[in-house]
């Protein structure tokens, strides 16, 4: 089914459940890693591959992390799982939301009372 | 009959996610941006690919969508050039970074019907290099899409979970709770 909008570019819904699958598959695996901070930290702005949950290559590109996860798999006699059971990630750096000292703002709600 | 009557279209969860913000020169502010854990199609033409998986938070302060470099260089395709459409008009630089135009197709679950995916061709600046300051490692999805698609951005502060506060007294959200929803109707 395609939905046409007011413009070239339109919305595309497509009846894939394989790819619907996929798509769930990768959401599921970059929100996991956004909650691993120790991960995030190791490897932030680096791209990383993904299978189970467990980190199998890394790197600056994609290129990059592939080859890392075919020379690691090797140095251990593994072989490397299919492309469509991996996911590949560019992992942001970690950060927080700065609050205002709590000691401070008691001090302040008792100015004010 | 209003919006509030019909069933959308799409639907697709946003979920929180805490950013640095350059405030200026070495400084930076944390804020909450909302985030759309998207891929794109790994061939620009082969849409039965499951792709590369390629996030995106909402951008509605920024007038167009942008890939930035560092992304765009690790998921290493996706993007077709859409020179012609902009030829003769000034490309906004991003940061300070100049850019070119090109186009993105970004696919997304669908809660409406979760067998059916949709796929979105958005407008993107493709900057030169990234800018100084904090990466940016996911599309900013700004006006030009909302407007385009004529979406409805639905998010709820009150459903942001935060982690407990470091000895610092830095808070973490949690990313994997849903807070908002993105719909078209």
């Amino acid at each position: 089914m395609t939905e046409t909008n007011n413009g070239e570019r339109e919305m595309m819904i497509e009846h894939n459940p394989r790819l619907a699958e996929r798509l769930r598959k990768f959401q599921e695996d970059y929100l996991w890693i956004l909650t691993q901070v120790t991960l995030r930290e190791q490897y932030k702005n680096q791209v990383v591959i993904l299978h189970d949950r467990r980190v199998i290559g890394s790197g600056r590109t994609d290129v990059e992390a592939k080859a890392d996860a075919r020379q690691q798999a090797a140095s251990r006699a593994e072989t490397l799982p299919p492309d469509d059971e991996t996911t590949i990630v560019l992992v942001p750096a970690m950060a927080w939301i700065e609050v205002p000292n709590p000691s401070a703002q008691a001090a302040i709600a008792t100015e004010n009372s | 009959m209003s919006q509030a009557d019909r069933q959308p279209l799409f639907r697709t969860r946003l979920y929180p996610f805490v950013e640095a913000w350059p405030a200026g020169p070495g400084f930076t502010v944390s804020v909450i941006r909302f985030l759309l854990p998207a891929s794109i199609p790994t061939e620009p033409t082969t849409l039965g690919s499951a792709g590369r998986l390629c996030p995106a938070v909402l951008a509605p302060e920024i007038p167009f969508s942008i890939l930035p470099f560092s992304l765009r260089e690790a998921i290493s395709s996706g993007v077709l050039d859409a020179g012609e459409l902009w030829r003769g008009r000034p490309v906004p630089p991003w940061r300070g970074v100049s850019c070119r135009v090109g186009h993105l197709a970004l696919r997304l679950t669908n809660e409406i019907d979760p067998e059916s995916p949709a796929t979105f061709n958005i407008l993107v600046l493709l900057p030169d290099r990234d800018p100084p300051g904090p990466l940016v490692n996911h599309v900013l999805l700004g006006t030009e899409f909302l407007r385009h698609y004529a979406f409805r951005v639905l998010i709820s502060y009150a459903a942001i979970r935060y982690l407990d506060a470091d000895e610092s007294g830095r808070l973490g959200v949690d990313p994997s709770g849903a807070c908002g929803f993105l719909e078209k109707f």
